[in-house]
């Protein structure tokens, strides 16, 4: 009898998070890929105590110098990864570097979301003739040569961090738009969605409370693989030289600036691509391990 | 929808070209020219009508092939742009044969020997070549192989064998995202009932794959293709600044050095019919592959 009357051990809530979150953890390239997604961050962040030296510290003396070299200008008194055309410290220049890269990827990602879902769900939600309407701008937008309007902008407006944020931003919108509209056309036609405007609630409050909760899981992995496309895109800028203006380090310009010294000093090149590559590569396996860890039935 | 796009993109460029800071008369004529012929050159230019009638003026050109002459080189844009361009094109589509044939290859193979040794290195290394920045692996490329091995030229372009190893490398990043498509679509369809029923019937695993399997995944991979027609012709911008190739690209980066507006202007709009067309090729082999798809 009293084994009967014990409370019966009912399994405690598992949430979609938790549930993503259990099956994540066994995906082994996407925890490797959060790690150094959380380690580029912590790099950037932590900038000013991590580097061993300021990024715009010359010291014309050591110019190209070797990595491993000594160093007047570093804290540690070597060039880890060596010097550059002013002799400026390459290794602070890349997590500096890293400080850049991310700002921009993440305000970009802030406005062009903010931008893209109010667009989007208000496209899906109401159809129509402003479906229409959106739908044609959209398309026109996704059809633009995009780089050529960042040319195009840089030379309008000078380049800055706040230029960069608008050439970005300014098209980029438009993808979340487009996908964000296409998950709510989908969702509202659903019965809960049905079941909430039954009991009165107004437009506004059944988007944002009842179906974008809904397109949260989508929308994060479509954010972690975009970051790195505009992490790539200032690098590709400023490698024609119309990224962010030296001596303010980016892993775009320090490429863009070694391509002239190449011969002499091939590892200066090499580093800020390294520290690309690794980044973005980061960014796309956590992304891919976030995608199917949310969406098990996409398992490839 | 190719129209809007190009209304779209003559109005953007029309209003960049015209918040730019500076003077395209006096940036052409130099700053020390007298009032009196600025006034002209700007007259002669159409530069003094007010600006809506300079855009209907130069949409109503381009309609007849004119885009103007450049400011710097003094020459008709068209031309400068019809003498570039089929060395784009040749870079671009020699990147793609290679993309496609090293894409599709490696897709097939790791779909059908799926979890393998070899699938899980091609995964990492197609992820890899996704994460790489095109102009950089051109420089490394060029540094190693043009270099230190001396197997290819450094640069510029004056036989076909100038044209390889840019190819290649623009190619190579390209093949990595057709060969995870691949992967993907091939996976898909080898577990669909007809590929059992080819090889129930005794059919060789050859002919299931790619007779059977190959051509019902081909849909998705042809998107994919045109999705990357944007990306190959931006591609081919970099890889030509790198190697120093006279294509289109290197034209408009050097129109936007020497801020020549009708130049940006043209390679800009010309861009953009390009990967237009580029789009509705890919649209129309749809048909062709899947005979259920008919075109409007």
């Amino acid at each position: 009898m009293r084994l009967l009357t014990r409370e019966s051990k009912i399994p405690a809530g598992r949430t979609l998070w938790a549930d993503s979150w259990r099956r994540l953890k066994r995906n082994k390239p996407a925890v490797v890929g959060l790690v150094f997604v959380l380690l580029v961050l912590f790099v950037g962040i932590f900038a000013d105590f991590l580097a061993p030296a300021s990024p715009t510290d010359q010291d014309l003396r050591a110019r190209f110098a070797r990595p491993g070299s000594p160093s007047k200008i570093t804290r540690n008194g070597t060039y880890i990864l060596g010097a550059d055309q002013f002799g400026r410290d390459i290794l602070s220049r890349i997590i500096y570097g890293a400080r850049v890269s991310l700002t921009l990827a993440i305000v970009v990602e802030v406005i062009t979301r903010i931008i893209g879902i109010t667009v989007g769900s208000v496209a899906g939600y109401y159809g129509g003739w402003i479906d229409m309407a959106i739908s044609r701008v959209l398309e026109v937008l996704m059809a633009f040569p995009d780089l050529l309007f960042y040319i195009g902008i840089r030379f309008a407006l000078g380049s800055s961090l706040p230029v960069l944020i608008l050439a970005f931003s300014a098209f980029g919108w438009a993808g979340t738009s487009r996908f964000v509209r296409g998950l709510v056309m989908q969702l509202k036609e659903s019965e809960y969605v049905e079941a909430a405007r039954a009991q009165g609630f107004s437009d506004a409050r059944i988007i944002v409370r009842h179906i974008l909760p809904n397109c949260l899981g989508p929308l994060i992995v479509s954010i972690t693989l975009s970051i790195p496309g505009t992490i790539m895109g200032e690098a590709g800028l400023a490698f024609l030289g119309l990224g962010i203006q030296p001596p303010a380090p980016s892993w775009g310009n320090m490429i863009y600036d070694s391509r002239a010294y190449l011969r002499v000093a091939p590892f200066f090149g090499i580093w800020p691509g390294v520290a690309l590559i690794v980044t973005v590569l980061a960014f796309n396996l956590f992304g891919d391990g976030l995608r199917d860890a949310l969406d098990p039935r996409l398992k490839r | 929808m190719m129209i809007p796009v190009l209304i779209g993109v003559t109005l953007v460029t029309f209003i960049l070209m015209n918040v730019v800071p500076g003077d395209p008369v006096i940036e052409m004529l130099g700053k020390r020219t007298d009032p009196e012929t600025i006034a002209m050159v700007r007259k002669e230019l159409g530069l003094d009508a007010p600006l809506h009638i300079q855009y209907l003026r130069f949409v109503a050109g381009a309609l007849r092939g004119d885009l103007g002459m450049s400011y710097k080189l003094r020459q008709p844009v068209t031309a400068l742009i019809m003498r570039t361009f089929p060395t784009t094109a040749k870079l671009a589509l020699s990147a793609a044969a290679v993309a496609i044939a090293i894409g599709l290859t490696v897709g097939i193979i790791s779909a059908v020997k799926q979890y393998s040794f070899l699938d899980h290195a091609t995964m990492v290394a197609t992820l890899t070549a996704i994460s790489a920045p095109v102009f950089w692996v051109a420089m490394i490329a060029q540094l190693v192989f043009g270099y230190y091995l001396r197997w290819f030229p450094i640069s510029g372009y004056y036989s076909p064998w100038h044209m390889v190893l840019p190819a290649i490398v623009l190619g190579t990043r390209f093949s990595a995202s057709i060969a995870r498509l691949t992967r993907t679509t091939m996976l898909d369809v080898i577990r669909q009932d007809y590929v059992r029923t080819a090889r129930a019937k005794g059919l060789a695993e050859k002919i299931v794959i790619y007779s059977h399997a190959l051509r019902n995944a081909m849909i998705p991979i042809v998107t994919i293709i045109g999705m990357q027609i944007s990306g190959l012709l931006t591609g081919s911008f970099f890889t030509e600044t790198v190697f120093a190739i006279p294509g289109l690209g290197s034209l408009a980066v050097k129109a936007m050095q020497q801020r020549d507006f009708p130049l940006m202007q043209g390679t800009v709009l010309f861009g953009a019919v390009v990967l237009c067309v580029g789009i509705l090729i890919v649209d129309i082999s749809y048909a062709y592959l899947d005979p259920r798809i008919r075109l409007e």
